[in-house]
């Protein structure tokens, strides 16, 4: 696209890539397209057919599993007649025992985060699917729960329970409980949740609600 | 400034036109705004100058990284014994008892993966610095992969803190984690905001000769 058509067009008809900064003219996408950038390939902008309801479905899925999974069993472990049900909870208090941050930064990363972006997310489009307007203060809460996407690391911590679970195996008798199962249903409600989500759309969205159209 | 192009495949960017691209709403606004218009996140200029924040983080996530593997990374206490193991002692125990595999994702998330990410992003940064042309689309990709696997370091700090969790009084064993536990979780933050930090527009842009 030539220099003097792009200088002319209003800014919010443009689209920068946010992998190389190549312009791009912004255009209506249909249901399932993907539109990517003509330069280095990275994704513009997608849209992805009834991904509010998705997200919104996960959302509440995400904070039922996740309230199950801190709260149960999660492992159990026997030892020459000795048994030990362990709840996240417990393991948490187990580890701030000394006063170490340690268990309190645990529960914040595998339960904390995934729940408190799963609110966010219900927050910001719920109110959007229900009365077709945002709840306000709707930008500063989906951008938060963008910032902390990478620290929201539940499914690094199941990869972390399968090795602890081999490495306990020499010491006691190791068997998972509902809790377990509840953070791995979690993990598979994120990858879902994250593939149904488009930042590009929630954030149009945002923006035609502010401006009242 | 058409000459300058053909290594990059020529068209309009958004600094040629001052013209900024909000790194989280991808709004497209005037490049001298603080904060985007939409969504209010501060605007992250691709500029060089945040390259000193890359270098900063990356440095200190390397030395944290030393001790990270020095000191015992799991204490041990049974039958009266203490015995404390690194994070590659520990792998290489796992390998003894048969359990390759995982003996496996232990030393790639713990070793491989931190190594490869210290290299890659020095790499990177030093590329933006001198303007590189050569493997833009493989310098830009290797940016993406770093910022998507470096956060799968922390398997080893969630092992250790379920495993003193699990394994505490009551039992023959009890673990406590060692003093290489905060140093490692402290590198692979750091590490992975040097990677957050790192513009991948840059790649682009310096590529072109036109970085400030």
């Amino acid at each position: 696209m030539s220099l003097s058509d792009l200088a002319r067009a209003r800014p919010e008809t443009l689209i920068a890539c946010l992998g190389c900064d190549l312009l791009h003219r912004r255009r209506a996408l249909r249901p399932g397209e993907v539109a990517r950038c003509a330069r280095c390939g990275a994704v513009l902008e997608t849209r992805k057919p009834g991904s509010v309801d998705r997200v919104i479905a996960a959302a509440l899925a995400m904070v039922a599993l996740v309230a199950l999974a801190v709260s149960g069993p999660f492992l159990t472990l026997r030892e020459m007649g000795l048994e030990r049900t362990v709840s996240l909870l417990d393991a948490a208090a187990a580890l701030g025992g000394g006063g170490s941050p340690l268990g309190l930064l645990l529960l914040l990363v595998i339960a904390g985060l995934p729940v408190a972006r799963a609110l966010a997310h219900l927050y910001v489009l719920a109110p959007w699917r229900l009365r077709g307007r945002m709840a306000p203060g709707a930008a500063a809460a989906f951008r938060w729960s963008s910032s902390m996407r990478p620290w929201a690391m539940a499914e690094i911590f199941m990869i972390g329970v399968a090795v602890s679970m081999v490495k306990i195996a020499g010491i006691a008798a190791i068997t998972p409980g509902p809790a377990f199962w509840a953070l791995g249903g979690a993990v598979a409600v994120l990858a879902f949740e994250n593939a149904a989500l488009c930042r590009e759309t929630v954030w149009r969205l945002i923006g035609e609600s502010r401006d009242g159209r | 400034m058409g000459a300058e192009r053909p290594v990059t495949g020529g068209g309009v960017t958004a600094r040629d036109l001052g013209l900024i691209g909000c790194t989280e709403c991808a709004l497209v606004q005037a490049e001298r705004r603080a904060r985007c218009a939409r969504c209010g996140a501060r605007l992250r200029r691709p500029d060089r100058g945040s390259l000193q924040a890359v270098w900063a983080l990356l440095a200190t996530g390397i030395i944290a990284y030393i001790p990270a593997n020095l000191w015992p990374m799991l204490v041990t206490r049974s039958f009266g014994r203490v015995d404390e193991s690194t994070i590659i002692g520990g792998a290489v125990d796992l390998a003894a008892h048969g359990a390759w595999f995982v003996a496996a994702v232990v030393l790639i998330a713990s070793v491989a993966i931190p190594l490869c990410k210290f290299a890659a992003i020095a790499w990177l940064a030093i590329g933006i610095a001198r303007g590189s042309v050569r493997g833009l689309h493989g310098r830009h990709r290797l940016h993406a992969l770093v910022e998507l696997i470096g956060r799968w370091s922390m398997i080893d700090v969630f092992v250790v803190a379920l495993l003193a969790a699990l394994i505490q009084l009551g039992f023959l064993a009890s673990i406590t984690p060692g003093p290489a536990a905060a140093p490692f979780a402290l590198s692979v933050v750091l590490t992975m905001l040097a990677a957050q930090r790192l513009d991948a527009r840059l790649i682009w842009i310096a590529a072109e000769g036109r970085a400030r």
